[in-house]
């Protein structure tokens, strides 16, 4: 094979891949750029309650867990340690969380980068979330409930911490 | 901040990741394209073959996998554009890619939130060999 042919074979195709994601990813990082600055994900936490029970984690856990579902680990992980410093989780609520972010996280970005290419979104999709259900949920049962902790906020919603502090 | 200021911010993020993508993907594609005409390639391969075979996919595989958790995801992506591989096969090697991924990055967060970073590394490459498993008999 020429050398010519190569690069041409290279930049055209590596090329067409880019282009493919490239209609994908810049609409979405416009619609997560909305959830984030207008805080939208508060909106969307009602969906981990049930999560966050089965786990006997505390409510304060959803917050950090709904970004770094959104947003990614590097995100997440920034609002958990936030979450820490202020005393409002136990080290229990901490593993577990990472544990599950571990294997779930950037859901949007992460899982739409392999279908573009051709991965089934279902299977890609589905299977991370049952296999993070699966695992989490052994820990929170390995991993009892001991210490009381602080008095939980009140209805369904987490109290929002103030997180003007935390640089991404 | 006005939504036009958030779109633009949006837009922007959108064009980083592509950038990135492709300072990652073309240099990859080009470097496998090469390989593959390179004996090199055939070696890897078949020195590979015997355990990726159990995920059902190709020896050569190893490569995105390896790239995948030592860098991040965008070189892993340009592998397995490059390498031709059937859609059963892009569904699992992406679903052991999104278990496991961006170790040396992801596993600092982990560290920095106060989690050990043996147990999760543990968890995350046994979801992923445990996932290929199981996708290649069920697929």
């Amino acid at each position: 094979m020429d050398i010519l042919n190569i690069i041409y074979e290279v930049f055209n195709e590596s090329l067409t891949c880019i282009i493919q994601i490239a209609r994908i990813v810049i609409p979405l990082m416009v619609v997560l750029q909305l959830v984030k600055e207008l805080k939208l994900y508060d909106k969307f936490s009602f969906i981990l309650n049930p999560l966050v029970r089965i786990f006997k984690m505390s409510k304060y856990t959803i917050l950090p867990l709904m970004a770094g579902l959104f947003f990614g680990i590097a995100y997440g992980g920034g609002l958990i340690i936030q979450t820490a410093r202020e005393g409002l989780i136990t080290k229990r609520d901490i593993y577990l969380m990472v544990i599950f972010l571990s294997i779930f996280h950037s859901i949007f970005e992460d899982n739409i980068l392999f279908v573009a290419i051709g991965a089934d979104p279902y299977i890609v999709f589905l299977g991370r979330l049952f296999l993070a259900f699966l695992v989490t949920l052994l820990f929170s049962k390995l991993w009892k409930v001991k210490s009381k902790r602080r008095p939980e906020p009140e209805g369904d919603y987490p109290v929002l911490i103030d997180y003007k502090s935390y640089k991404e | 901040m006005t939504y036009w200021s958030i779109i633009k911010n949006g837009i922007i993020n959108g064009i980083r990741i592509t950038w990135d993508l492709t300072k990652a993907v073309v240099p990859i594609y080009f470097f496998i394209v090469i390989l593959k005409h390179t004996t090199a390639f055939d070696w890897l391969s078949n020195f590979f073959e015997p355990l990726m075979s159990y995920f059902g996919l190709p020896g050569e595989t190893a490569l995105p996998f390896v790239l995948g958790n030592v860098l991040n995801l965008y070189p892993a992506l340009g592998a397995i554009e490059a390498l031709s591989l059937s859609s059963k096969q892009i569904t699992i090697i992406a679903v052991m890619l999104l278990f496991s991924h961006s170790l040396p990055i992801e596993l600092a967060i982990t560290k920095k939130a106060g989690v050990k970073i043996f147990p999760v590394l543990f968890i995350r490459l046994m979801a992923a060999f445990i996932s290929g498993l199981i996708l290649n008999a069920v697929l």
